[in-house]
């Protein structure tokens, strides 16, 4: 079910409402398991028995790892869990892949016979699901976490409507609490407190839901065509084009991804529910560090305490911190699809991060140079990080490698020509337009960075009219062809 | 936050909030000139020729037939029609259906429209390889405006960008086009550019055109429009003759194969639902030195045997 669809908010609309009628805590708990279920069907049918799969899998598995007092029998319950999510995740989303590479090794080796495809449909949101599984069950296992006892409140958790299908990867130790707070409040007869929709959260969660919309429906769908038209085939392109394809590539994912994103954390405030940010203006990153501290953060942070600190982070030597950054980061691509230009994008940023490294490890006086500290050297430390950061946006783009190394040339050593740029702007004005004023509202929201605090806290007359705006905007610019966000098929 | 703030107050204000949006949305889209609409009304508003009557739809893939071209063929075969080349660029078969009635107000003796994959395609990415549910799908949002009664606007408000840009980019528009290829194509603007002939060189150095989806023939609303205009002319006895405009090898290289199996499946749901032969000149001309891009024959007189081509279907229609 894509949110911006009459489907969608009839659907949000719906479990508002039961919600709120039918004040019984296991009846909301599990209507609200149900409702994510059917939210999940909706798009994916049969490949809901995937996630109904992983979360019997890590609920009884965990389980099993806190009872047990045997250190190799809980490890062997852990490897069995981690066989179970990655060898869906595996088989699913990467078995073409595999295959494909195999076929053309095969080819070099003048092996005959190829071996078909499995053509398998890629269910929406499993790398976000057994994320979320598999660090429960880690979290388990280290003792940092409880094993929930109520198989409901787990599925919840695994299934929750809002983030299913793109994140953010929320995690158990957040996640779970929150429901237990609501447990050991009293209020009900139950002596449980149940989910009620409260006004601060209901405010807070349209106005989060708005800008959401806003950035996925106002701004990515609309420069979307932009990128489209010049990535298709960027063979021949100008080096201007292609740097123009590169930023508006780079704003149409955020303002997808991290629209998906405002719209979860936003519709689950709704309901009471508290989901973690995910972006943090990572256009002003002044570091490859720093951008990941910024974008897509669940899944950086997933991957630093899942991936990067058990392979020692940067506890080992120098080398072994540059060789686990390039691994995680290599491992980082490759989660976002299996495809070879999704391997380059996290090489890239590998890169990126282990040669800052190195740079602040070989000059340390680097990280607390005063020049840095001037308004001059932010400028430049922005420029130069999102300089790198833009041009590794065109290997996440383009699929075809050709046209990659094309692109990337282009945009690296500049040819100084504009007729084609200009005919691409002209046809593409709106867009063009769009993308500017994506960088204006950007700025006004990093200096000024409580803004959506502040709509909140608008009196009625002045959020309705921000509400009004923003559907306008939308609909203004909406072409009767709702499109899916970029991050449902990672 | 005010304390005086309450959960009702805020849902209502949200629901205040959309509704005065979607007011005010409808008020701008009711006030935007419905450019297209206007052009159909002011051509079809005026005494054609009594002459019995050919039409021609289709997109700027259609630019080059040449109408009188096609009357002295069809002349030659001793059939005397006035053709009329109707077609416009980015044809689109729902925005065609609103104005169909005017067409058959019209009484043409033969409708013949040049189909191509690209009028069943639908702007937006779609994730592909998804099962399908049985469960409804409720669409668009911008379907909820359904529920009031928009008349002429209908069409507008489908696609509120469409609109929006069309008026923002080009003002005038509603102005009647005088500057046309060839007599009878009142919706064509004469372009010396397509006269030109484009070489292989120049044709490999121009990008391919965007492919959106093309959606399968139970969820493809172009197909949905193209049935009911069918339908229409049928029930009107007006003879119906379907031909899938030309490509180029480049575009055909380029066309994605699971694309290009859905139109051919998109033409035999035609074919079979309605009983028409849809000719084909798909891949005919695909190696030809007549392109001026890739989609696109070059409007001059070596591009003749395009509109030969389309008489010889008409003058099949007329012999069964």
């Amino acid at each position: 079910m894509l949110f911006p669809t009459i489907d969608f908010i009839v659907f949000f609309a719906a479990v508002i409402t039961c919600i709120s009628i039918v004040r019984f805590r296991r009846f909301q708990y599990l209507f609200l398991v149900a409702s994510s279920y059917f939210f999940f069907y909706f798009s994916s049918n049969y490949l809901l028995s995937l996630l109904i799969f992983s979360t019997v899998l890590d609920f009884f598995v965990a389980k099993a790892i806190f009872n047990t007092k045997i250190a190799s029998r809980k490890k062997l319950l852990l490897v069995g869990s981690l066989i179970g999510n990655l060898g869906l995740l595996g088989f699913f989303k990467y078995a073409d892949f595999v295959i494909l590479e195999f076929n053309i090794l095969g080819q070099a080796f003048n092996l005959s016979s190829e071996i078909p495809f499995l053509n398998l449909a890629l269910p929406i949101g499993i790398s976000f699901y057994t994320f979320q599984t598999i660090a429960y069950t880690v979290d388990v296992y280290r003792g940092k976490l409880t094993p929930c006892k109520s198989f409901s409140e787990f599925a919840l958790f695994v299934s929750f409507f809002p983030q299913l299908v793109a994140g953010p990867i929320i995690r158990a130790s957040h996640f779970l609490p929150q429901l237990r707070e609501k447990i050991t409040e009293a209020g009900t007869r139950y002596g449980l407190r149940i989910i009620s929709v409260k006004n601060r959260n209901l405010k807070a969660g349209i106005t989060l839901m708005a800008f959401g919309f806003l950035k996925k429906m106002f701004f990515a769908d609309n420069i979307a065509p932009l990128v489209d038209d010049i990535f298709v085939n960027p063979m021949g392109a100008e080096s201007f084009t292609i740097i123009l394809g590169a930023i508006a590539f780079g704003i149409q994912i955020y303002g997808d991804f991290s629209g998906y994103s405002d719209i979860a954390i936003g519709a689950a405030l709704v309901l009471g529910l508290k989901i973690p940010i995910n972006f943090n203006k990572p256009y002003f990153a002044s570091s490859p560090s720093d951008f990941w501290r910024r974008w897509h953060i669940s899944l950086s942070s997933w991957l630093r305490d899942y991936f990067y600190i058990p392979l020692g982070g940067k506890r080992k030597s120098n080398e072994r911190t540059y060789l686990n950054l390039m691994a995680v980061m290599f491992f980082g691509g490759l989660w976002h699809g299996a495809s070879v230009n999704f391997i380059i994008w996290g090489v890239l940023h590998g890169a990126y991060l282990a040669i800052h490294k190195l740079l602040l490890n070989k000059f340390p006086s680097l990280e607390n140079n005063s020049f840095f500290r001037t308004k001059l050297g932010s400028l430049v430390a922005i420029f130069v990080t999102q300089y790198f950061i833009f041009l590794a946006w065109i290997s996440f783009r383009v699929n075809d490698l050709e046209h990659i190394a094309y692109s990337m040339q282009k945009y690296i050593i500049l040819d100084f020509q504009v007729i084609e740029t200009i005919e691409i702007i002209n046809s593409h004005k709106i867009s063009v337009l769009l993308i500017i004023l994506f960088i204006a509202l950007h700025y006004i929201t990093y200096k000024k960075q409580e803004i959506k605090e502040k709509i909140t806290n608008l009196s009625y007359p002045y959020w309705i009219l921000f509400l009004v705006l923003v559907i306008l905007g939308i609909l203004m610019l909406y072409d009767g062809n709702p499109e899916d966000f970029i991050y449902f098929k990672f | 936050m005010n304390v005086s703030e309450t959960k009702s107050k805020t849902a209502i204000s949200f629901f205040l909030a959309i509704s005065i949006a979607c007011a005010f949305f409808l008020l701008i889209m009711f006030s935007l000139p419905d450019s297209l609409y206007t052009m159909y009304e002011n051509f079809f508003s005026q005494t054609l020729s009594e002459k019995e009557k050919i039409f021609i739809l289709g997109s700027s893939h259609v630019y080059a037939i040449n109408p009188i071209i096609i009357s002295e063929y069809l002349k030659e075969n001793n059939y005397e029609f006035e053709v009329y080349n109707l077609s416009g660029p980015g044809d689109d078969f729902e925005e065609r259906e609103r104005a169909i009635d005017m067409i058959i107000n019209k009484q043409p003796k033969i409708l013949v429209y040049g189909i191509e994959p690209r009028a069943f395609e639908s702007a937006g990415r779609s994730i592909t390889q998804l099962p399908d549910n049985p469960l409804p799908n409720l669409g668009s949002i911008t379907e909820l405006f359904n529920i009031v009664d928009l008349g002429d606007k209908k069409g507008i408000i489908k696609n509120p960008k469409f609109a929006v840009i069309r008026t923002i980019s080009n003002p005038i528009e509603e102005k009647n086009i005088e500057n046309h290829p060839y007599p009878n194509s009142p919706f064509l603007t004469y372009n010396p550019d397509m006269t030109k002939i484009t070489d292989q060189n120049g044709l490999d150095n121009i990008r391919p055109e965007y492919v959106a989806k093309i959606h399968p023939v139970e969820k493809n609303s172009g197909l949905h429009a193209l049935d009911n205009i069918i339908n229409k002319l049928e029930k009107n006895n007006i003879k119906v003759v379907l031909f899938v405009t030309p490509h180029s090898e480049f575009y055909l290289e380029a066309y994605p194969e699971n694309q290009a199996k859905i139109f051919q499946e998109i033409l035999d749901n035609i074919s079979e639902k309605h009983g028409i032969m849809i000719h084909s000149l798909y891949d005919n001309y695909a190696e030809l030195n007549v392109w001026h891009d890739h989609t696109h024959l070059a409007a001059n007189d070596n591009t003749n045997f395009y509109s030969k081509d389309v008489t010889s279907f008409i003058i099949n229609e007329l012999e069964r």
